[in-house]
């Protein structure tokens, strides 16, 4: 039974689950919760009260979420996973594994016994706690941006050599009945992706890139598709989907 | 001073597409106080991942006796007398010693005095004898831990709360030298490690072949609209720091890949197909590889625009617990092939004495050997420097004493205190460079705990 165990648990989950950078406050209670979780016997390392906890506190949620050092990179698994749910998907789940392993982070493969991040990495030249920034370097963003793209543009074939295979593919149809109009389209993909309107000079940017595909007086069915993909795809692989707050 | 990223992003945000070329956020900014350099010089790194067992590496032959007491035949970790390759090392009072099997290629530029040999050095904080360590004045954090000696190797800053590495603190520092150049100071074909992160610059991230590409560029109106929108929304994150480090990331990439692409290709010039051609056979392991990303982007180096790089390769699978002597031949099978073959590169384009490689590992390994025919994880080791400028065909510092519970034995396993630390590598390295002496200890603090003769060990 040792002191650090609780702090040193609520830290780590704490970055997996919310934000790189919890104040000590916020690891306390949390860490308080793990030494008792306040039932009647108290119970020691309640991993259930521990998660409630994290979720629950004010620090996850409100105003501190606007702190600059507030929040995560998604990491590879858990960005490609809700994306796919976010724009409601289907897979068969091949090939996710290779995908993954392009964004340093092949699923059971962690490099070392030590997981796939440092806990404490931070963000270059600066002392902010930034652990999925740890496999994230110019190569890895590059690719990150890339399995948007083909997620969204193109999905990924069905293998070949997998029985019953499906493939993977992304549904951006549902935003093709706002096409017409701009700021509406936008609007209800950002709301899917991060529930919510983009800041102002971000949804002008995606607003100018989807009206630079022109309509005809009656729109075609490809013109609305290339316009939904367009803002689903500046939305997701923007960092106001990619990074987590 | 340098510009601060939202200026930097407000920058990008309001540039189309069209080539930036090297207007970093992070780069150019010392202009007032440039120095030109007329020539070229690049220092990689090669990091053994996992402490590779350098006892195995260079094997006493005048004092093979010492190390058969205990790496026996029977021990099966040992190495025969007969197959070490032989030379002489005039630094430690001309005995002799001998190199790993399969490391025939590097033992010919070890008697080319185009490789040297540094003898069991490891990380220290200052230079300390036994008494110190066992009594634990300065003595590193997390001996024998694989990530901390990994950090430690590569940052020299234990306990900064600031990540950086040597490397790239030399990069921060060699801005002003590559003024114009077109990618970072620092390329990795080995992620992003903490030795190629400054505190002010980062890392160049090239795969291990082709370049880094965009899907979806294209000179139609709509896939540039949409690159524009993309480069746009890096710099709408309002402030928050994980949006801007990842917008900074991403869009340094990109500036820097417009100006790499081209050559990365896959195609290889003429120049690297010969120089990777041993014995009629072109050269491809993994690590080869890395090398050969290196040589296009050598040979590309007036185009880019760099007169001083970093680079940095790594090859894993050292930390040999067990069968070290057949996972050795392999290793070092791959690593003497590899480092011959990119020396070869550069004499055939004229720059061997412009190109320093040295070796870095977490670790040395136990010299007595364990249970699974392996070894574990102990310290001081022996590091190789190759390149035109070394002062090679010799071993500095001064090889232990293979003794358990010997002078130089920090346990009774057999592992070695260092008597030379990375600092005093890293100092010498950046001393060839032409850093002054206030730009190595900006990347070096703990270069102050040594005498100034110890600064620069003269390996190069």
């Amino acid at each position: 039974m040792h002191a650090n165990t609780g702090p040193f648990i609520a830290l780590r989950l704490i970055q997996r689950l919310v934000t790189g950078n919890p104040t000590p406050a916020y690891v306390q209670r949390v860490a308080q919760v793990f030494n008792n979780n306040g039932a009647t016997p108290p119970v020691r390392g309640d991993l259930k009260a521990v998660v409630r906890a994290i979720l629950t506190d004010t620090e996850a949620r409100g105003a501190v979420k606007s702190d600059p050092s507030f929040g995560t990179l998604r990491e590879p698994v858990l960005m490609i996973t809700g994306l796919i749910r976010a724009l409601s998907g289907v897979t068969d789940g091949s090939a996710l594994g290779d995908r993954a392993a392009n964004l340093n982070q092949r699923p059971y493969f962690s490099p070392t016994v030590f997981n796939y991040f440092q806990p404490d990495f931070t963000l270059p030249g600066t002392s902010v706690l930034a652990p999925e920034f740890t496999i994230y370097n110019s190569n890895s963003a590059v690719a990150r941006t890339n399995l948007v793209y083909n997620l969204v543009y193109a999905g990924i074939a069905p293998d070949g050599n997998l029985d019953r295979a499906t493939g993977t593919k992304l549904n951006t149809i549902q935003f093709e009945q706002y096409a017409a109009d701009a700021a509406m389209l936008t609007d209800k993909v950002s709301e899917m992706l991060i529930g919510g309107p983009l800041p102002a000079a971000a949804r002008t940017a995606v607003m100018t890139a989807v009206q630079a595909i022109a309509l005809s007086a009656t729109p075609t069915a490809q013109q609305k598709t290339d316009r939904a993909r367009m803002a689903v795809y500046l939305v997701a692989s923007s960092n106001h989907f990619q990074i987590q707050r | 001073m340098t510009t601060n990223r939202r200026q930097f992003l407000k920058r990008t945000g309001a540039l189309t597409g069209a080539a930036m070329a090297g207007t970093f956020g992070r780069l150019g900014i010392e202009s007032a106080s440039a120095q030109t350099v007329t020539d070229y010089k690049a220092l990689v790194c090669l990091f053994k991942f996992g402490g590779a067992d350098s006892n195995n590496m260079i094997v006493p032959d005048t004092d093979y006796a010492q190390y058969g007491l205990i790496r026996t035949a029977a021990s099966q970790v040992a190495l025969t007398q007969a197959e070490i390759l032989k030379f002489t090392a005039a630094r430690q009072g001309g005995k002799s010693f001998g190199f790993h099997p399969s490391l025939a290629l590097l033992k010919e530029l070890y008697d080319l005095g185009k490789l040297a040999v540094v003898a069991n050095a490891g990380t220290l904080l200052a230079p300390i004898d036994m008494a110190q360590y066992k009594a634990g004045t300065m003595r590193p954090p997390n001996l024998f831990s694989h990530s901390d000696q990994q950090m430690l190797w590569q940052g020299l800053l234990p306990g900064d709360i600031v990540r950086s590495g040597w490397g790239g603190r030399l990069a921060d520092k060699l801005v002003a030298k590559n003024a114009g150049q077109k990618v970072p100071t620092m390329v990795s074909v080995s992620g992003t490690q903490i030795f190629n992160s400054g505190r002010n610059t980062v890392p160049f991230v090239v795969p291990t072949s082709g370049g880094v590409l965009l899907s979806g560029q294209g000179a139609d109106a709509i896939s540039t609209a949409r690159y524009n929108a993309l480069k746009t929304l890096l710099g709408t994150g309002g402030g928050n720091q994980l949006f801007d480090g990842a917008s900074e990331i991403l869009n340094d990439s990109l500036t820097s890949a417009e100006a790499a692409n081209p050559y990365l290709t896959p195609t290889l010039p003429q120049i690297i197909t010969d120089s990777f051609t041993i014995n009629g056979t072109l050269v491809n392991t993994g690590l080869a590889n890395q090398f050969k990303q290196i040589a296009r982007l050598i040979e590309a180096r007036a185009a880019l625009g760099v007169k001083r790089q970093f680079f940095m390769v790594n090859i894993g699978g050292w930390d040999t617990h067990s069968n070290i002597l057949t996972n050795q031949n392999n290793l070092f099978g791959q690593v003497g092939p590899a480092m011959r073959a990119f020396y070869n590169y550069t004499v055939n384009a004229g720059i061997a004495n412009n190109v320093t490689t040295f070796t870095m590992s977490d670790f040395n390994r136990t010299f007595i050997g364990n249970q699974s025919l392996g070894t574990d994880h102990a310290y001081g080791g022996n590091y190789m420097v190759m390149g035109g400028a070394v002062k090679g065909g010799d071993m500095y510092g001064t090889y232990p004493t293979l003794v358990l519970k010997g002078p130089d034995d920090t346990g009774s396993n057999g592992a070695w205190l260092p008597t030379t630390g990375v600092d005093q590598i890293g100092g010498t390295l950046a001393n060839w460079f032409g850093m002054p002496a206030a730009d190595i200890d900006y990347a070096f603090p703990n270069l102050a705990n040594w005498s100034a003769a110890q600064r620069n060990i003269g390996f190069v």
